[in-house]
């Protein structure tokens, strides 16, 4: 094999977002033609996915395999590319009558209420009849190819990336519109004869044969670019031109001689079925069952009462947390991981990238605990390792009273939240072990003493402020412990979910199955689960967010527009999402050493905790306190500031959980292989040398990956979204009309925009690489 | 509360398809090797080509790769070692220097060095290419522009949302006008899970 040869086959550029764009389109398609395939097998036969995957796989070839990187080398490289983009994907797409499909694989709810609307929009099938009509697609299919193979426009697109993009997209968009009055893929209609096609197809050749003989025949190299690049395998520019367009014509003409010879045939074929069609006439006709034209407004197909998807009931997952003691061994796990960090963190060596103390809790943990939190729900909180040992003791503590009332709040743990934000911020908590060890025997402590006075889990639900964050972001997770089936719980009796059965306590957090609704306040313990004689408590998918969207009374916690308490808190961490953010980006940081000099240099502390407390106390009160009076004013509401404020504020939470996910999830993907080096240098240093020195390489900081910011943008964007629909959904729940809810709901949208416009902000600034060494280390 | 259907966990898996669909329309323009052909040198056997990128060249990550060919055959030659030094023009700076590596570049045939500019400016720029048989050192110059702000790079990530708020806006219309009398839209999403 040549050299050449070689290094093609082994070309291929990375394309994560195309192959994941083309991936998900296909099993979009898939699950959309199965159901179309069961209906109809004849129309719908296995002819069509091929077409259809054929497609795609030719775009895949086009942007994302060595056709790619060698295109910038080669003219007929770069040729076959077009030929793929424009002569090959779209009629294949099309042959796979990809509308209907792509439609019903959607999930039911968007199809059916979200996409549909759209799709029936007249304006859009006026503009999409008029795009796909032969006299329109014929001169944009034409003007796209004569255009940008001009000279000057073909090495515009080959010298700079933005304008190839522009190019590639310009020959897949006049192609689609090509290619489908010439397939006219199920469900379209056209109103012109089809003989149209016989000058539309024999025109679109002799175009295309004249730019390939122009090619061909040209005695000079069209496309100075071609002349600067080396040549390969001895082929000349000219020669290579040449090829190009020989590509262009041979397959070009086949391209589109080959479907008017189909047309042909298929017009003898229906003449002969007109012919069989009129015979059939003269029959009595048998009684047909319309399909529905388009299938996208279907019903519902669900059967009501068909089961969600439940974590207990999926594969060894399931399995697993089913078993009586699966919080215990996960608790024991996490035991073992806090004992190690809070042995390496007083006895190891004092810098943060190379003790366990400084790399475990705050790149990992923190990374782990948010994704935890945006696939499956409160994770951390089911395998906290800090209430497993008055667990275990429980039975020899007095325990038994309760906590007192004036603290049955949210107020003591929103302080505590605060104080943490501020001193982590203060007073580096991430970049000393010996701390983080202190923090973590410190919660022992505290947890054990609390929960050893008070009945039920009174540190978890009061105190804890790791516990509020999980409580709070699990508002926006896709799972929640909840019931099953409620008619059975109409008729339970015993109530062990909350009572407890004897062996197994009930809610410690005082939440009634039945009543619970969303994760809020729910470590997900499991208890519930086990006890439940019915087994008819599980770990079921839901809406994310959608616990928010109404204010129903709900068990241990009350209505959330009555509790200011939990208003605070959920300010307090959606602000300070931004504000924790904030201040390991340079330009913040520049700004504060700036203001302290101002100030006459007071000291570092002071500046710091100024900053912390206007950002998640000061700002957040008059951002929501603006917010809600604008709201009153413009909506004509009649209830109090700080009504309107307990209501909304819940509304930020999913654009708070976006930063809090775009800033760990930062650390944790920029950073994870730390944890490589502090552990070898952590089982070194206790006499195991089994893991081999540490490779302080790994510890060392790299410049995030471009796709990193992407993520943290995209994560910022579906936060905003969320907000903004939990926004306007709470405005509805308050008013009587749409217009009104649209008043009421616009400050704090345009709060959320704000907020959002911040956070993109800061993910583009340059980051400290908390918890990492230095480039020159 | 009722859980009636798989909905739920369908609607989370349409979200993240249509994230993800949008985001790939958006799919920006891949960073690979090649570019612009900045030199092109013959020394004895060997015949070394040069190329950097993105184009226009900025300050900032900028890739350089080289092509090390049999003069005589064009054939690409694997045995080599290349290393690049990007020397400022300015007082300020110190050189960068960096090693062109087959595993560095997309496009098999060229080695790869990605280097980050850190400011704007014209460079000096020596490639030497070591062959078994000869060494060959190209040098030229490069003039590479102030950054672009980040966000003109990104911007369709941000924006993104937009189009989604837009398109929400236009189905609100037209549920609106389908159900004049319902002016207070209640979404079937909420009632279903």
């Amino acid at each position: 094999m040549s050299p050449t040869f070689d290094a093609f086959l082994r070309s291929w550029p990375f394309a994560p977002w195309l192959a994941a764009t083309l991936t998900i389109t296909a099993a979009t398609y898939l699950r959309g033609w199965r159901g179309l395939h069961r209906r109809n097998p004849e129309r719908w036969h296995i002819g069509r996915p091929i077409a259809f995957l054929g497609g795609l796989a030719a775009l895949f070839l086009a942007l994302a395999s060595p056709i790619e990187p060698f295109a910038a080398l080669l003219l007929q490289v770069h040729m076959l590319q077009h030929l793929l983009l424009m002569m090959v994907a779209p009629p294949l797409i099309w042959i796979g009558w990809p509308l209907v499909p792509l439609v019903r694989g959607l999930p039911e709810p968007i199809r059916t209420y979200w996409v549909a609307p759209l799709i029936r929009w007249r304006p859009l099938r006026q503009a999409f009849a008029f795009l796909t009509h032969p006299l329109t697609a014929w001169p944009l299919y034409v003007g796209a190819t004569w255009f940008w193979h001009t000279p000057r426009f073909y090495d515009l697109g080959l010298s700079r990336d933005g304008w190839h993009l522009v190019e590639h997209m310009s020959f897949v968009a006049s192609a689609l519109m090509f290619w489908y009055p010439v397939v006219r893929p199920y469900p379209s209609r056209p109103r012109w004869s089809r003989w149209l096609l016989f000058p539309y197809l024999l025109l679109a050749d002799v175009q295309n044969t004249l730019l390939a003989a122009w090619l061909c025949f040209s005695p000079f190299v069209l496309y100075p670019y071609y002349v600067q690049v080396p040549r390969l395998a001895g082929v000349s520019a000219l020669a290579d031109q040449a090829t190009a367009g020989v590509l262009m014509w041979v397959p070009g003409s086949i391209a589109f001689l080959m479907p008017l010879f189909w047309i042909g045939v298929s017009y003898l074929f229906d003449t002969q079925r007109d012919g069989a069609r009129r015979k059939v006439k003269q029959q009595p006709r048998p009684r047909v069952v319309p399909l529905p034209r388009l299938p996208i407004i279907d019903p519902p197909q669900h059967a009501p009462g068909a089961p969600a998807f439940d974590l207990l009931r999926f594969p060894v997952v399931g399995r697993f947390l089913r078993w009586r003691f699966a919080r215990q061994f996960m608790q024991s796990l996490m035991i073992i991981l806090a004992a190690i960090v809070i042995l390496d963190g007083l006895t190891g060596p004092q810098l943060s990238p190379m003790n366990l103390a400084g790399v475990l809790p705050w790149i990992h943990w923190r990374g782990l605990l948010i994704l935890g939190l945006l696939v499956t729900g409160n994770v951390f909180c089911m395998a906290c390792p800090f209430t497993l040992p008055r667990t275990l003791a429980r039975r020899w503590l007095p325990g038994g009273r309760p906590w007192p009332r004036a603290l049955r709040s949210k107020w003591l743990a929103a302080g505590l939240v605060a104080i943490f934000l501020w001193s982590y911020e203060a007073f580096a908590l991430w970049d000393s072990p010996w701390v983080t060890a202190w923090i973590a025997i410190g919660y022992f402590v505290a947890a054990f003493v609390v929960d050893s006075f008070f009945s039920g889990a009174a540190f978890c639900k009061y105190v804890c402020p790791i516990g509020q964050f999980n409580f709070v972001q699990s508002l926006v997770s896709p799972l929640e412990v909840s019931v099953r089936q409620p008619a059975v719980c109409a008729t339970c009796r015993t109530k062990e979910c909350i009572r407890g059965n004897g062996a197994i306590p009930g809610c410690g957090l005082q939440l009634f199955q039945p009543r619970k609704h969303g994760n809020l306040d729910c470590t997900f313990c499991l208890d519930c689960i086990h006890t439940c004689p019915h087994e008819n408590v599980g770990i079921l998918a839901t809406v994310p967010a959608r616990s928010l969207w109404s204010d129903p009374f709900r068990s241990g916690i009350g209505r959330l527009s009555r509790r200011p308490d939990l208003a605070a808190l959920v300010l307090v961490l959606v602000f300070g999402a931004f504000a924790n953010a904030a201040g390991m980006i340079a330009p913040v940081v520049a700004w504060q050493d700036r203001l302290r000099e101002r100030l006459g240099n007071p000291p570092q502390l002071l500046v710091t905790t100024v900053c912390y407390f206007l950002a998640i106390i000061v700002l957040p009160l008059a951002a929501a306190g603006i917010a809600a009076a604008l709201s009153r004013a413009w909506g004509a509401l009649g209830d109090s500031w700080q009504t309107v404020v307990m209501r909304f504020s819940w509304a930020l939470i999913p654009l708070g959980f976006g930063m809090w996910l775009a800033h760990y999830s930062f650390h944790f993907f920029t950073s994870f292989d730390t944890i490589v080096p502090a552990a070898q240098r952590f089982a070194a240093d206790h006499g195991w040398n089994l893991l081999g020195e540490p490779m302080w390489l790994l510890a060392c900081c790299r410049p995030p990956a471009d796709w990193i910011t992407n993520l943290q943008v995209l994560m910022l964007d579906v936060g905003l979204l969320f907000s903004l629909y939990t926004g306007l959904r709470i405005g509805e729940s308050n008013t009587n009309s749409g217009g009104q809810a649209l008043k009421v709901f616009a400050p704090w949208g345009c709060l959320m925009i704000v907020l959002f416009a911040l956070g993109v902000w800061i993910v583009f600034q340059p980051m400290e690489m908390r918890g990492t060494l230095p480039a020159a280390g | 509360m009722q859980h009636t259907t798989n909905t739920p966990a369908n609607h989370l898996i349409g979200t993240l398809a249509v994230s993800l669909l949008i985001a790939g329309v958006w799919r920006t323009a891949a960073w690979a090797d090649g570019g612009q052909v900045r030199a092109v040198e013959r020394h004895a056997d060997l015949q070394v080509s040069v190329f950097t990128s993105p184009n226009p060249l900025r300050a900032g990550p900028v890739d350089v790769s080289v092509l090390v060919q049999d003069a005589t055959t064009g054939e690409p030659i694997a045995e080599t070692e290349i290393r690049v030094r990007l020397i400022p023009r300015s007082a300020h700076g110190a050189p960068i220097h960096a090693l062109a590596t087959a595993s560095a570049a997309t496009n098999k045939l060229l080695r790869a060095a990605l280097v980050e500019l850190p400011h704007a400016g014209w460079w000096d720029v020596e490639v030497s290419c070591i062959a078994a048989r000869a060494r060959t050192d190209v040098r030229f110059s490069m003039e590479a522009a102030a950054p672009l702000p980040r966000w003109l790079s990104v911007w369709p990530w941000f924006t993104w949302p937009l189009g989604v708020v837009i398109l929400f806006a236009i189905h609100r219309r037209l549920v609106a006008q389908r159900h004049p009398i319902a002016r207070n839209i209640r979404y079937p999403i909420a009632r279903c899970c």
